[in-house]
């Protein structure tokens, strides 16, 4: 069992989509940490160390699948969703193979990206020593 | 329009004479082979006539009479010379005819190069409009991520409770974001389908699962409606096609059944294997409007929709049917549509029955053929 809540880093240069995303997720009671540059989440991961990361795929500067990858070396243990308006099986066989946890097609339901945060949630504490 | 008076007509002749002439690409005699070929030609022909001559006049032998005849030498010459002019005329035509055949083919060359460098281009606008359908689709689901988002989180009450007209309303604009999203979907899929070229990948799966999986996605829809699926399936069918595609198909075929079925109406999915075809087959079919004999060739028709009127009663992008048929094309397999006006529309597909499945099946059917000889 965590002894706090889990920390959730949302990444989206969307600020609508990003608040969207913040507001459901600090309603559950996750503790949130929004931030709309990909560089400043790669920050963030490698300062705080989230149990979660959930990110677009689309975005300036650094894509969701290059964030993916350069997170799994600076911390192993944040698991990642990604999200993406565009998104077909090639790309989610791509990001099952950088290590992702799931590829969530824009726009996926309140209940679709619960259940996947509360998974992904789970694989983390199963994991943690 | 062209007109010619006779005495332009001979200047022009003329003209046209001295233009070939001097044109190093039209005839000229010298070079000319079928001239010599006449020429050649001419000679044992004047001979044969003077013999012939010699011979009524009754000194065949007499030579001396060539030249005692002065006819003879006329003839001697103007026959090879005869020969020589008809000869040389009929290899102006034939030159002329195959200077109009190169002719026709550099035209047909450059032509070809033409259409070459238009592929190019249409190849190039088809890439753009790849990408261009690519950003509308990114553009057009961004907005609705907190649109959907929003609107749902505060109907499933998550930022406060709401009035029953709150909720009725806020349901209606979800309802609507829904149809919204599965258009710029189906958009999407059609794009992928035309420009990516798509690839089935072969895979063994239970249809009867699928078929369910797909239904439960209508269930919203159907008992708004209050539809009832009549199934005639039986527990497990395995086949052997591209899972996605086929999903795909069955979305595309059930969604238009369930469109096109009226109010407390009933549609229906039939899957079937008859034994020692291999195959099988499924029927989706609906008792709704029909579709006219008229229409039916165009029914696979991308943006085709059988009612295209402005007081048409059923939505759509006309491209449900056209991804269906791209799917099964694909995999080689053929659809069909049978549809009458006001009694309903049928389509059948057969699919490919699975591996392992197909193994067995031939196992059982040699051991059966096996205990029938041996009774």
């Amino acid at each position: 069992m965590m002894s706090e809540k889990p920390l959730i880093l949302v990444v989206d240069d969307e600020s609508d989509s990003l608040a969207y995303l913040f507001d459901l997720l600090h309603n559950e009671g996750y503790r949130v940490l929004p931030t709309s540059s990909p560089l400043e989440a790669l920050d963030y991961a490698r300062k705080k160390r989230p149990d979660l990361i959930i990110s677009d795929i689309r975005m300036p500067d650094l894509d969701g699948l290059e964030l993916l990858e350069r997170v799994r070396s600076v911390s192993p243990r944040t698991r990642v969703i990604l999200l993406t308006a565009y998104g077909d099986w090639k790309m989610l066989q791509d990001v099952i193979r950088k290590g992702g946890e799931a590829m969530l097609l824009k726009p996926s339901s309140n209940e679709e990206i619960l259940r996947s945060v509360q998974k992904a949630l789970e694989e983390v504490e199963r994991c943690s020593p | 329009m062209k007109t010619l008076s006779p005495s332009s007509g001979r200047g022009a002749g003329l003209g046209r004479v001295l233009a070939a002439l001097r044109d190093p690409h039209t005839y000229d005699p010298r070079k000319n082979v079928f001239t010599l070929f006449g020429l050649l030609w001419g000679l044992p022909l004047s001979a044969f006539t003077i013999a012939i001559d010699s011979w009524v006049i009754g000194h065949p032998h007499r030579l001396a009479l060539f030249w005692e005849q002065p006819s003879h030498l006329l003839l001697f010459v103007l026959q090879p010379v005869l020969f020589g002019v008809v000869f040389g005329a009929m290899g102006t035509a034939h030159d002329s005819q195959d200077r109009k055949i190169r002719e026709l083919l550099s035209e047909q060359q450059k032509h070809l190069e033409e259409l070459s460098s238009a592929n190019l281009e249409l190849m190039k606008v088809d890439e753009m409009k790849s990408q261009f359908m690519a950003n509308v689709t990114h553009e057009l689901k961004t907005p609705l991520v907190a649109i959907k988002g929003y609107n749902q989180s505060i109907l499933e009450g998550r930022f406060g409770p709401l009035t029953p007209k709150q909720e009725k309303g806020l349901s209606i604009a979800v309802r609507n974001v829904g149809r919204l999203e599965k258009l710029i979907h189906r958009l999407l899929e059609f794009e992928r389908l035309e420009s990516h070229g798509y690839v089935p990948a072969p895979s063994d799966f239970d249809l009867v699962a699928l078929i369910h999986l797909v239904l439960s996605n209508f269930q919203p829809e159907m008992d708004e409606k209050r539809l009832s699926a009549d199934l005639r399936i039986p527990k497990s069918l395995d086949v052997c096609a591209d899972y996605e595609g086929i999903r795909r198909v069955l979305l595309n075929l059930i969604s238009n059944a369930v469109k096109f079925s009226s109010e407390g109406g009933i549609f229906g999915v039939d899957a079937e294997a008859p034994p020692d075809l291999g195959r099988v087959s499924v029927t989706v079919w609906d008792l709704g409007c029909g579709i006219l004999p008229e229409s039916q060739p165009f029914l696979f028709t991308r943006f085709w929709q059988a009612d295209g009127s402005s007081h048409r009663r059923h939505g759509g992008t006309g491209l449900g049917l056209a991804i269906v048929k791209g799917i099964l094309d694909a995999h080689g397999l053929a659809i069909r549509a049978d549809s009458t006006p006001g009694v309903g529309t049928k389509f059948r597909f057969e699919l490919p029955i699975a591996r392992v499945h197909s193994i067995q099946a031939e196992a059982v059917h040699d051991v059966g053929k096996a205990a029938y000889s041996g009774s």
